[in-house]
């Protein structure tokens, strides 16, 4: 049963065994398990409920629909955009479907460093071939490398630098491009289209447009949910409240640790929405003389790992993205305005775009505001700057290498880069808050994995330490930066922690 | 979208204060103050967040924003942009339409004080509105920075989410083209 709140007309009072919050690639995984496992199950989402019919693959209809404040959510200071999804499926409805397991040497700092000794990827492996198989994920075919993917692929083999076509999880895909605007052709294998109608088929009660307020607990447990009802603009008008035997929150790494401090639980460590990891990144495009038509295809299928080796150094490192975007987006990546702009949008079409992404060190917090709306805060770091910078010049690198004939670093005062230019014009500009766009699509680590209640939020398991019979499955587990895509990490630690709860329901709920 | 919520709270108050003070002034129509007496701009009525003066002055500055210099390209105002920003405001938090109404209000009557021109944006002619507009995109306080970057946000997202901006840019649109949604009085209606 899939309720949508704006159409509901009255308060909601609603009885569960488990009461899962946010139906992201956590949240959905949950749900489906538990529900399959025999449990009564009920999921909120905050966002609406849509489907491929609603997906109209235009920017100013799809922007309010899938992303968190149409898309603008940022740090306090602005200097870092956080793009997260808002809807049923979160962000799996609008990302571009990388799947990588965790990376080894991640899972073994995670093991040195934070006491997760079960987290090997033996442990992990049924967890990560359950969630491959229900999400289709299969290699991408040459020939569903597009043009743009071609071109970064080109430049690094002419560099030398080592990449490789990804896997992803689409299945007879149109090649459309329209991927972070929501597939209309239900190609992707989002948490909306998969583990949702599975837990709906198994018997759980999921409830759109339910915001989450607090999280009550009592005698040293949980018990119930609060929170509202939204209308057609988010607007609360209806009271929301379940009452469960235990909650599982993934709600992500912004919004579940803004509802654990707001309920004032769980936080004996003083860790919740602290050790904010963002995956920031810098986007720099080259524009050709030949058309390239990159928002066509496959939008991520190239990716290049020359300057990350978690074996060597599992604590830095960047990875460089293909990356394109419709023509809002990009317009509002161009610095300045006027004919200037529209000179660069006019060359829309022979435009490759190229990210860094940073594993971060680099780190932040969420806190609560006064406005009700989180307060993100987070800078990176000098080392990072510096990388940040070393990682732009092989972009512009790169972009030279396949024939660009101009490369864009979108500063505020933008640098415009020539093929025999001298790079060290980006060294010179580095990298400063609000003189270039950060984006980040990764939020993660703000209640974070540990065996030790001092320094962590929740075990292994995502299990409180404080309330045993609350969990937290969303990147905010992940105790540093994973270092990769996290789509099949997040799903696979849900599908651990699910199977934990089914196995161990009686002496958790009891 | 937040237009500037770097500015701490007294700034904030400060600069209201300050654009309403210019209001006040423009309103007592001083003879050396230029003022623009246009006509409401096309599809103002429709229009559910952004008032009149707000539409007005947001349209002045589309048009600059988005100005291409290439005759086959619609104008901002004669595409229904204003009408996009404005459902997009709808589905904002309702501070942020308030935010930017005393951005817009900052924007109209900065000239005195950010240009030194006696005169309220919208007079002003094409070439000073651009380097009215580059002073606020270049200005060392950072509110300012974050306050064009927002109205340059909502141009763009105006402009370049129209059809009729496509062919000019070799977009092309919707692979399996479906209705617009309709947006009434919310997100999804």
């Amino acid at each position: 049963m899939i309720r949508k709140g704006r159409e509901i007309d009255a308060d909601v009072r609603l009885t569960a065994e488990v009461c899962v919050i946010g139906s992201g690639a956590g949240g959905a995984v949950v749900a489906k398990e538990l529900a399959e496992a025999g449990r009564d199950v009920v999921l909120l989402e905050q966002g609406g409920y849509f489907t491929k019919e609603d997906f109209t693959q235009r920017e100013d209809e799809m922007m309010p629909l899938l992303y968190e404040d149409m898309g603008q959510r940022s740090t306090v200071d602005r200097s870092v955009i956080i793009l997260q999804g808002r809807s049923v499926g979160g962000s799996t409805v609008h990302n571009l479907c990388y799947c990588f397991r965790t990376p080894p040497p991640i899972l073994e700092k995670w093991r040195r460093e934070d006491g997760l000794r079960d987290l090997s990827v033996e442990d992990l492996r049924p967890s990560f071939e359950r969630v491959e198989r229900m999400l289709k994920v299969k290699p991408i075919e040459p020939h569903e490398v597009n043009a743009l993917n071609n071109k970064i692929r080109d430049g690094c083999e002419r560099l030398g630098y080592h990449g490789f076509v990804t896997n992803h999880n689409r299945e007879h895909c149109t090649q459309s491009g329209f991927c972070l605007l929501g597939c209309p052709f239900d190609a992707k294998q989002s948490m909306l289209v998969t583990y949702v109608p599975a837990a709906d088929r198994a018997g759980a009660r999921l409830y759109a447009d339910c915001a989450v307020r607090r999280i009550v607990a009592a005698g040293g447990r949980v018990t119930r949910v609060e929170g509202h009802v939204a209308d057609a603009r988010g607007r609360p008008h209806h009271d929301l409240r379940v009452d469960a035997g235990l909650v599982v929150l993934s709600a992500g790494a912004i919004n579940s640790p803004q509802i654990l401090l707001r309920s004032g639980i769980a936080n004996s460590s003083g860790q919740v929405g602290r050790n904010l990891h963002l995956h920031p990144s810098i986007l720099l495009s080259g524009v050709y003389d030949e058309d390239i038509y990159g928002y066509r295809g496959i939008p991520q299928s190239y990716y290049v790992d020359e300057f990350i080796d978690l074996e060597r150094d599992p604590d830095s490192g960047y990875i460089l993205m293909p990356v394109y975007g419709f023509p809002v987006m990009t317009a509002s990546q161009i610095p300045g305005f006027g004919r200037e702009h529209f000179e660069v949008m006019r060359n829309f079409h022979r435009m490759v775009g190229i990210l860094v992404l940073m594993h971060d060190q680099s780190s932040g917090s969420v806190t609560l505001a006064t406005d009700g709306r989180p307060a993100i805060a987070y800078r990176v770091n000098q080392p990072e700057q510096r990388l940040f910078v070393e990682g732009m010049r092989h972009c512009a690198e790169i972009l030279f290498a396949s024939g660009a004939r101009r490369v864009l670093v979108p500063y505020a005062r933008p640098l415009w880069l020539s093929p025999g230019d001298s790079l060290d014009l980006i060294d010179q500009r580095g990298v400063k808050p609000l003189d270039i766009p950060i984006a980040s699509t990764h939020p993660q680590s703000t209640c974070r994995m540990g065996e030790d209640p001092r320094r962590s939020v929740v075990n292994s398991y995502g299990q409180s330490h404080d309330l045993k019979n609350l969990f937290v499955c969303d990147m905010g587990m992940f105790p540093s930066s994973l270092g990769a895509p996290p789509q099949i990490s997040t799903a696979s630690l849900a599908d651990r922690t699910a199977h934990y709860i089914a196995a161990n329901w009686g002496r958790l709920a009891g | 979208m937040h237009l500037d919520p770097a500015i701490k709270r007294r700034t904030f108050f400060r600069f209201a204060g300050m654009s309403a003070g210019l209001a006040a002034l423009s309103r007592l129509r001083l003879p050396a103050m230029a003022t623009a007496e246009e006509p409401p701009p096309a599809g103002s009525r429709a229009l559910r967040v952004l008032s009149e003066q707000d539409a007005r002055i947001m349209v002045a500055i589309a048009d600059r924003i988005t100005f291409t210099g290439d005759p086959a390209m619609p104008r901002f105002r004669d595409t229904p942009g204003l009408v996009t920003i404005d459902t997009a405001l709808l589905q904002l938090p309702p501070d942020v339409p308030q935010q930017l109404h005393v951005g817009l209000l900052l924007f109209e009557y900065g000239p005195p004080l950010f240009a030194r021109r006696w005169s309220t944006f919208t007079a002003l002619g094409a070439a000073d509105q651009d380097a009215y507009l580059a002073g606020w995109e270049q200005s060392r306080y950072e509110f300012r920075q974050l306050a064009f970057r927002a109205v340059k946000n909502l141009a763009l997202l105006g402009y370049y989410a129209q059809d009729a901006t496509w062919p000019g840019i070799h977009y092309g649109g919707p692979w399996a083209p479906r209705p617009r949604r309709v947006v009434v009085g919310g997100a999804d209606s």
